[in-house]
């Protein structure tokens, strides 16, 4: 017996709305409660907040029409790089459902319980056959102005017609504005400082690729929203120097948050900032002229500092670290990428004096060793995440430091650390057996050994990927068969020795598997898939390219259970013929994407399942 | 909580609520405070006379109590991690009759912390269905022609998946 519809006879509106909102801006849910019926619809588009559009939808009429559908826009992100794979709206399928409502006042639509909404729509004309593919100009940022007076957010990547004038409206019009993201844009000061002068609550700028911001600009929000800027964040824009850092240092003593990747940032500059603002939790560097004077001192003032990050190849030597580590004692994140002149004692430093750490990053240092990761392991008890990429000097001792002391260890990357071997693996497992997440590549030295061990010891591992470690073979995926039952992504792209026999024991295992890349595992058949099949009924995404062996009966008897298959890579498999292309297009509902060559798609394929398809095209 | 010089002495104090079917409802001051409607209606009146709410019963009203007198002891010796799981545990078999009346009831009494809590529920039972999903769970009617369905689809579509923000991949970067 069918039960009453008591949601929709009980609940209000803004309880309804409430519950929208939790839905945690999930783009597929919203979607889904728009199609439930009439009031759900009004209510979702009432009530969503966020929105985001690529280039062809991005034309001013559109914008017209959009802040009329989505009442209540709040985060709005633009990017002009990106096309849409669906076909843009045309004025007369989204004018549709604005010119009913129009046509019919009260007859059809008392049906519905909606706001009534204010067709202001005489200024723009919609031609009824083609809709003018502009990009977004400035008359179109008025109208999302005008439409979004609760407006927190907005994001602008790449939108090349938009001058000022249209930043300058927006600031008019949206007082609550709390962030602005402009990457690749044109605009000027003059915006800017509309934004420093309207916008009161004004917390985060972010600038990217904006060749026409200079200090003026910046300096206007650093003296127009100097008590509420949280965040700042300035990369590739030539124009901006030390200036615009003086001001920050001068007014913004409440700023948290610091990113700069700049040429035109000195020393004076940053000095400034750590002079000025104490509060300073994250700073990110890639500026190649500022050196140890400037770093020391923001160890020595910027005392809750939080996360510091270096990145390419900048001055800054073991001093700037020792001071960082004497005075930033809250510290929990460290990544340090490319920082040629640090050796083992920042480590050794920042292992002393930073006992808070959970984070820590090593990527292309060449001269931080062993003995930096052996102090690290032996101090920070609360390390969660380590992440090694590019440490050929880094070996075993390291590891076996680790796994006695960050028992908490939640994450392990490796990246072509060619010295760390089976042993250390070894230690690792048994040492951080709350270990969650392991990738190791191209770690040449690491086989079926470590892997055994993680299998044995690593009951919660979630995500475990070993690409390009050709010793691992199926005796490891026995192991992690046996000991990974919430394993949900499995990575083994061009581990060759794995075949069917692996597969079969993960599938056993793994039931919750739902990302699988067996890529360039040339053992593996279409005995490898059929117990996919039976035992990974979650799959959602399947890499098999180079897979020689396996055959449309093999992806036949994976598609037929494995039916929540989103996404399905089977490049250079010879024995798939299009007739398996069909198959996984026909049985999967909820594919988003197939990877394969082009003259395996036939033209009926084609037609089902354009929007899916990634076509590669080999010249012969 | 402000710091009021009676509310130790209020404490003792018992409040009455009469509810639909006349019954007496007898829950402590601080139990009855975290209800904003009964917090300014008794600033009023004090303590002495019974608060009528006519329109919550009995079923209802015991377990807007139980979860106000819980919280209420909870505020400082339970760990927020077991009072969420007590949290769930509260909501965990409750038919959508009494869920949706609860809501009500807090919406009522503004109880904001139970009604955040139901709202989370029912946004729980909501996720990662598909619209025909949450029409059989709610008993739903579909009111919405074929050509409607379609365009909604499509407007769908016009903004961009989340999900699929391009960011470059790194594997592809260094594998090429």
């Amino acid at each position: 017996m069918k039960g009453q519809d008591l949601i929709n006879s009980v609940i209000p509106d803004e309880i309804m709305i409430k519950a929208f909102n939790y839905l945690d801006g999930q783009k597929m849910d919203r979607d889904s409660c728009a199609l439930v019926c009439q009031r759900w619809y009004q209510l979702e588009r009432a009530s969503r907040h966020t929105i985001r559009i690529g280039a062809s939808d991005g034309s001013d009429e559109c914008i017209g029409l959009l802040v009329q559908l989505f009442t209540d826009l709040r985060f709005v992100y633009m990017d002009e790089r990106l096309s849409v794979s669906a076909q843009p709206p045309s004025s007369s399928h989204l004018g549709f459902r604005l010119k009913s409502s129009r046509a019919t006042a009260t007859g059809s639509s008392s049906s519905r319980r909606g706001v009534k909404r204010n067709y202001s729509m005489g200024k723009y004309r919609i031609e009824e056959d083609e809709l003018e593919m502009t990009t977004l100009s400035d008359l179109g940022l008025n109208v999302l102005g005008k439409g979004c007076p609760r407006l927190e957010k907005l994001s602008l990547v790449w939108c090349s017609a938009v001058t000022s004038l249209g930043l300058v409206s927006v600031a008019k019009c949206c007082k609550s504005l709390k962030a602005l993201d402009l990457q690749g844009c044109y605009i000027g000061d003059q915006g800017l400082e509309a934004v420093g002068e309207y916008c009161k609550q004004f917390e985060d700028l972010n600038l990217r690729f904006c060749e026409g911001m200079t200090d003026r600009g910046v300096i206007s929000i650093a003296i127009g929203c100097g008590r509420t800027l949280k965040s700042l964040g300035i990369a590739a824009c030539a124009r901006i120097t030390d200036n615009s850092l003086k001001a920050v240092g001068a007014h913004c003593h409440f700023l948290e948050k610091l990113i700069l990747d700049s040429e035109s940032v000195n020393d004076v500059g940053l000095l400034a900032v750590a002079q000025g603002c104490s509060s300073l939790k994250y700073l990110q560097l890639q500026c190649v002229n500022v050196t140890d004077d400037a770093l020391q001192a923001v160890g020595g003032l910027c005392l809750s500092l939080k996360t510091l990050t270096l990145c390419s190849f900048q001055k800054f030597t073991d001093r700037s670290l020792v001071a960082i580590g004497n005075g930033c004692k809250a510290l929990n994140v460290l990544s340090l990428s490319d920082c040629y002149y640090l050796n083992d004692q920042s480590l050794v430093a920042i292992a002393i004096g930073c006992s808070e750490l959970t984070q820590l990053e090593v990527n292309g240092c060449h001269n931080i060793h062993t003995a930096g990761i052996e102090a690290i392991g032996q101090s920070c008890w609360r390390l969660t995440e380590l992440v090694l990429k590019y440490c050929q000097n880094i070996g075993d001792s390291a590891l076996f430091e680790v796994g006695k002391g960050c028992q908490q260890l939640k994450a392990l990357h490796l990246v072509d650390c060619s010295s760390i071997s089976d042993a250390a693996i070894c230690n690792i497992a048994k040492g951080c057996r709350h270990l969650k997440k392991l990738h190791v590549r191209r770690c040449y030295k690491v086989g079926d050994e470590g892997i055994i061990a993680v299998g044995s010891n690593c009951r919660h591992l979630h995500d475990l990927s070993l690409r390009f470690c050709d010793r691992i073979g199926d005796d490891a995926l026995i192991s992690i068969g046996q000991g990974c039952p919430s394993l949900w992504r499995l990575n083994v792209s061009g581990c060759h020795r794995v075949g069917d026999i692996g597969v079969t024991a993960i599938s056993k295992g793994c039931p919750l598997l739902t990302h699988l890349d067996i890529s360039v595992c040339q053992n593996v058949g279409d005995m490898g898939l059929a117990a996919l099949g039976e035992g990974c009924s979650h799959l959602k995404e399947i890499v098999m390219s180079h897979c020689r062996k396996i055959t449309d009966i093999g992806v036949g008897y994976l598609v037929k259970y494995c039916t929540k298959l989103e996404a399905c890579h089977m490049v250079y498999c010879q024995f798939i013929t299009a007739a398996g292309v069909a198959t996984v297009i026909s049985s999967c509902l909820n594919i988003k994407k197939v990877l394969v060559e082009k003259w395996k798609v036939t033209p009926r394929t084609r037609r089902r399942a354009a929007s899916v398809l990634t076509e590669l095209c080999l010249e012969a | 909580m402000a710091e009021d010089p009676t509310a130790a002495m209020a404490k003792e104090c018992k409040v009455r609520l009469k509810i639909s079917d006349d019954t007496i409802f007898e829950v402590e001051y601080a139990v009855a405070m975290q209800s904003q409607m009964l917090k300014n209606a008794l600033s009023d009146t004090g303590t002495d006379g019974t608060v009528p709410l006519h329109n919550i019963s009995s079923e209802i009203m015991a377990k807007v109590v139980e979860y106000c007198a819980y919280h209420v002891n909870a505020a400082n010796t339970i760990s927020e991690k077991d009072v969420k799981i007590w949290d769930q545990e509260f909501l965990k078999d409750l038919d959508q009759a009494t869920l949706f009346n609860l809501i009500m009831a807090t919406q009522y009494m503004v109880i904001h912390n139970l009604q955040d809590l139901i709202c989370q529920t029912v946004a729980d039972r909501i996720k990662d269905k598909s619209a025909e999903e949450v029409r059989e769970i709610f008993n739903i009617q579909n009111d919405l022609t074929p050509e409607e369905e379609e365009e909604i689809r499509h407007e769908n579509q016009w903004a961009f998946e989340e999900e699929g923000w391009p960011e470059i991949q790194e594997e592809v970067r260094l594998e090429g």
